[in-house]
């Protein structure tokens, strides 16, 4: 026997939950707005109880909803209230019964086969605040889902002939196939029991595969198995030092047992880990917290423990350390032959422990692949720790540049041609002399749309007559920099 | 008789790994001309040396040679920049031929010395590029001559390549120092990257030693 639980109109339920004093009057979500989507001809994604009784339907663009029902209120998605209403149900039904599916965002069905206990008061007792729960019972999973979405059937156990009277559209709750409902719709059918008068093999040889599914399903024939919630397991480790220490052997001894520990349980489970998260709690209060990715899925202690050695020895807590944590994010191990003749790091640990004996020498943020930034605001890039997926940037200058970080403040004789400065002559900084010849002025701006933000600059390319090559940058008032050198 | 495939495997870890195979490493030769931007056109196992012959010399233009103008992402680092003043400019290339760089930005001339030794000894990448162009030559005096020949025994172990970008001759222990020239002037924005490449002119300088 499965049970399903199911939440009507979910993601406004989820929304009314932190607004109640609007669930009297009709609410409906906004489908997701595409950039040249009108606001007022997108489709209603889902509406209360009270829009659905001043006759508005979902899938309803707004505008013709409002001339319906003119008090209706639009209201924001609530992702997080959602995703917080979804857990609740689902321990909800973890209560009844450990075999639970999450079967859609707003539906979860139970397994009931290993309870003894009688579930019908269980079920008519189930309650979440701020949101209602229909269920239904039956012999199959996808018979109690479709049966708890509709109120001819919830509330009870249904059998295949208690669905006859739903309408066809009940099986869009089942199917994406859309293309194959809409023929059966042409053809006239428009209850399931319409639907399930149709001899099988007729059905699939004119419409297809899917429809002989849903014939399957709507008979009772076809039991598939759930496919079972199970919550992530946490592999969190945490150890508190009787007193408080202020050198890194007792850390690094501890950190050993934490290792050991978890070498073992992801040993179990065929796991590995594949970054660690280590925090230092000082006596302080504060707290040291980093994230560690090995360049391989590791299972042994001495793979994990390089890198924390390292990351250790660069540390400077300014307390000592009162506690220490380690969690542990996990995959399964590589276990795949090198290539031969592809190209690939020769010994992917020990490059790793290099990364971060480089990373404890610079600071973060100092080793990485760069990224060219889409964007015209110059000096503009991301560090990454891999190779990513570069955008198609091309540079505008045939010479590379060697820049100035940060750009060096000059002073610059020049003279106003127009509104726009005309630098002679550098009179100060690394690189003094007369300007013999330039190319220019490059206007150049952006992020206009924030006040903050807002840049905008003049360069130019210089030649001096030292046959130096550099960049000048003017800014408003009055601000003259050296953005770098052609070397 | 080995299959072409294994020779062909013999020879490369003959090249890689001559004292494995008894064989004393090749005298240096001096760099072909008009091709300093090809990594071959360094020794392996050894400290090479790029020196400016002026200004506008393509310092910077011997890094976007290095780099090329590959059509897809490298998955993996093929070259590792230590630039020892943070004046790498990821904006003047692809990125696509910034995927084959792994970028070490240091803030002083000792750092930059302590991550070339870190990557050398790693070995995973064979080419370290060392930018001390735009390091003070205060800062850059002040670091111990030794540090290059341990910086060379370690080279010379790993079997990589270093090459030390410097605006004066730096590394007492180089094995091949290039002096490059390309005269570039302002005419030369106007021009493709790759006719600029086909200007530089690498010209080794004769190294003298202390006896």
């Amino acid at each position: 026997m499965f049970a399903a639980l199911h939440l009507p109109d979910f993601p406004v339920a989820a929304a009314l939950r932190s607004q109640p004093a609007a669930r009297d009057f009709p609410c409906a979500i906004l489908a997701v707005r595409g950039p040249r989507d009108p606001q007022e001809k997108l489709p209603l994604l889902s509406i209360n109880q009270a829009a659905r009784t001043a006759g508005i339907g979902p899938g309803w663009p707004l505008n013709r909803a409002l001339v319906r029902c003119p008090d209706l209120r639009v209201i924001p998605r609530d992702l997080a209230a959602e995703t917080a209403l979804r857990d609740e149900l689902v321990f909800l039904g973890e209560s009844l019964t450990a075999d639970v599916e999450m079967t859609a965002a707003d539906c979860v069905t139970l397994d009931l086969s290993c309870r003894t206990a009688p579930v019908c008061a269980a079920l008519d007792g189930l309650s979440l605040a701020g949101a209602e729960i229909h269920h239904a019972r039956a012999d199959t999973p996808d018979l109690a889902n479709l049966a708890a979405r509709h109120e001819a059937t919830r509330g009870r156990i249904v059998s295949p002939a208690d669905l006859a009277p739903l309408p066809l559209g009940a099986l869009g709750s089942i199917s994406l196939d859309s293309a194959a409902l809409a023929l059966l719709d042409l053809w006239g059918l428009r209850t399931l029991g319409d639907f399930m008068k149709l001899p099988r093999q007729a059905l699939v040889e004119r419409v297809g595969p899917e429809p002989g599914k849903w014939h399957d399903l709507l008979h009772g024939k076809s039991c598939r198995l759930l496919r079972l919630h199970r919550p992530p397991e946490s592999f969190a480790q945490a150890f508190d030092f009787e007193d408080a220490v202020v050198s890194l052997e007792p850390v690094v001894f501890a950190l050993k047992r934490l290792l050991h520990t978890l070498a073992g349980r992801l040993a179990s489970r065929h796991l590995a880990a594949s970054s660690l998260d280590f925090r230092l709690i000082l006596e302080s209060g504060c707290e040291l917290a980093r994230r560690i990715r090995l360049p391989e899925p590791q299972a042994a202690v001495e793979g994990m423990l390089a890198p924390l050695q390292t990351l250790l020895e660069s540390l400077r807590p300014d307390a000592a350390v009162a506690a220490l944590q380690l969690d542990a994010e996990t995959s399964f191990a590589t276990a795949a032959q090198r290539e031969w003749f592809g190209r690939h790091l020769p010994q992917p640990e020990r490059w790793a422990e290099t990364l971060a004996k480089l990373e404890a020498l610079l600071g973060p943020g100092r080793v990485g692949i760069p990224v060219p930034a889409e964007s015209f605001r110059p000096d503009s890039f991301t560090l990454h720790p891999a190779a990513v997926s570069a955008p198609p940037t091309y540079p505008d200058c045939p010479l590379p540049l060697h820049r100035f970080r940060p750009p060096r403040e000059i002073a610059v004789a020049y003279e106003s041609r127009g509104r726009q400065p005309w630098p002679m002559a550098l009179l100060n900084g690394p690189h003094p002399g007369e300007i013999t010849d330039r190319r220019g002025p490059f206007p150049a701006s952006g992020a206009w749309w924030e006040p903050a933000g807002a840049w905008q600059r003049l360069e130019w390319d210089v030649q001096l007559a030292s046959r130096h090559l550099l960049r000048l940058v003017f800014q408003t008032p009055d601000r003259w920099t050296l953005e770098g050198i052609y070397r | 008789m080995a299959s072409p495939a294994v020779e062909i495997l013999r020879q490369q870890l003959r090249d890689k790994f001559p004292q494995a195979h008894g064989l004393r490493p090749e005298p240096v030769s001096p760099a072909p001309q008009g091709k300093p931007f090809r990594a071959e056109a360094f020794p392996l196992g050894a400290i090479s040396e790029v020196v400016p012959a002026g200004p506008g010399a393509g310092v910077a233009l011997l890094v976007a040679g290095l780099l090329g103008e590959p059509a897809e992402t490298s998955p993996h680092p093929e070259l590792v920049l230590v630039d020892g003043a943070d004046a790498f400019d990821p904006g003047s290339f692809t990125g696509a031929a910034c995927s084959k760089l792994l970028w070490v930005r240091c803030d002083s001339a000792l750092d930059m010395l302590k991550a070339a030794d870190l990557l050398v000894h790693d070995g995973n990448v064979p080419f370290v590029l060392l930018d001390a162009t735009g390091v003070a030559r205060r800062d850059l005096n002040s670091l111990p001559a030794a540090a290059w020949w341990r910086l060379k025994q370690t080279v010379e172990r790993t079997g990589g390549r270093l090459v030390v970008l410097a605006a004066f001759p730096l590394v007492p222990c180089a094995s091949l120092r290039l002096s490059l020239s390309a005269g570039l002037s302002l005419e030369d924005f106007d021009r493709p990257r790759g006719e600029l490449l086909e200007r530089l002119q690498a010209v080794p300088e004769k190294i003298r030693r202390a006896t």
